[in-house]
């Protein structure tokens, strides 16, 4: 899988990490403003932007990172859950072969053979 | 490459092949918490453009300090909103495993009673145990039938 694939496939992550590295760039950027200038009036606005704003960043890299997380272990869920919905119902009172459904839902998840679902919000 | 390195790659392809090829699954927030948190969102970065531009235009720290609590108050708004949408998303996933697992439930028959349950050879186990049990083994008494074959060694009280 090419670079530009891989990216679209990974936007969230990708994005947490653009924003992570801006959050701490900023923070830098505040730091240095900071320190060049003598009087606390004139620092103050650099806490505020670059400090405080630096923070921000680095919070909203945070949660989409962790929001990332969260959505594949939703996908994984709604293919798994469909894989067993789409497995054969045990039938009456007969027994039921458990290895059986185990590889025939394995089989239905390894071949991605889930159709693609619509785009719903719960 | 070691077993752990390779399975871990294999699981990142998996991940990967599953999000290029199904981009649109549904997503675990509704679109009410994204309002919400998109509203929190911008709130929290007017807030603080404004606190920002308030400070630079006072020449006095004490009269800074107004700007800087309205900062901090940006930076709250910002934290709330996050915990938000991941506290929703947490428990749409977890609702979402409970609706997996009842799937798995309904396929595997689990929910018919352990005659149902027991597999061809009419042999169950249990979680935590070891061996092979009959349904009416003293040893299952109590516990969440799951069907076996014979690939467990036999119990000694039911001699399975």
């Amino acid at each position: 899988m090419n670079r530009s694939a891989l990216l679209r496939a990974h936007w969230d992550r990708a994005t947490a990490l653009v924003l992570l590295l801006i959050g701490v760039v900023v923070l830098v950027i505040g730091w240095f403003g900071v320190s060049d200038v003598p009087f606390a009036s004139q620092q103050i606005p650099y806490v505020i932007s670059a400090g405080i704003g630096g923070v921000f960043f680095l919070g909203v890299a945070g949660t989409l990172w962790l929001s990332a997380d969260l959505q594949d272990e939703w996908r994984k869920l709604h293919l798994l859950e469909q894989a067993v919905r789409e497995l054969p119902a045990p039938t009456g009172s007969a027994a039921v072969d458990r290895d059986e459904l185990l590889r025939a839902l394995g089989e239905r998840l390894v071949a991605g053979t889930a159709p693609a679902a619509r785009r719903t919000r719960s | 490459m070691t077993a752990a390195v390779a399975a871990s790659v294999d699981s990142s392809h998996a991940l990967t092949r599953e999000r290029r090829d199904h981009p649109s699954l549904d997503i675990p927030w509704p679109y009410a918490t994204v309002l919400v948190v998109a509203g929190f969102l911008v709130v929290a970065v007017a807030l603080l453009v404004t606190a920002w531009g308030g400070a630079s235009r006072q020449a006095d720290p004490r009269d800074q300090v107004l700007w800087l609590n309205l900062a901090v108050l940006a930076v709250s708004v910002l934290g709330a909103g996050c915990a938000v949408w991941l506290l929703v998303g947490r428990r749409s996933v977890t609702a979402r495993s409970r609706q997996a697992q009842q799937a798995i439930v309904l396929a595997l028959g689990l929910d018919r009673g352990p005659d149902a349950v027991a597999s061809a050879t009419g042999l169950v186990t249990a979680a935590g145990l070891t061996r092979r049990h009959h349904v009416d083994c003293p040893l299952m008494s109590g516990r969440s039938p799951l069907p076996t074959g014979g690939e467990l060694d036999s119990c000694g009280v039911c001699g399975s």
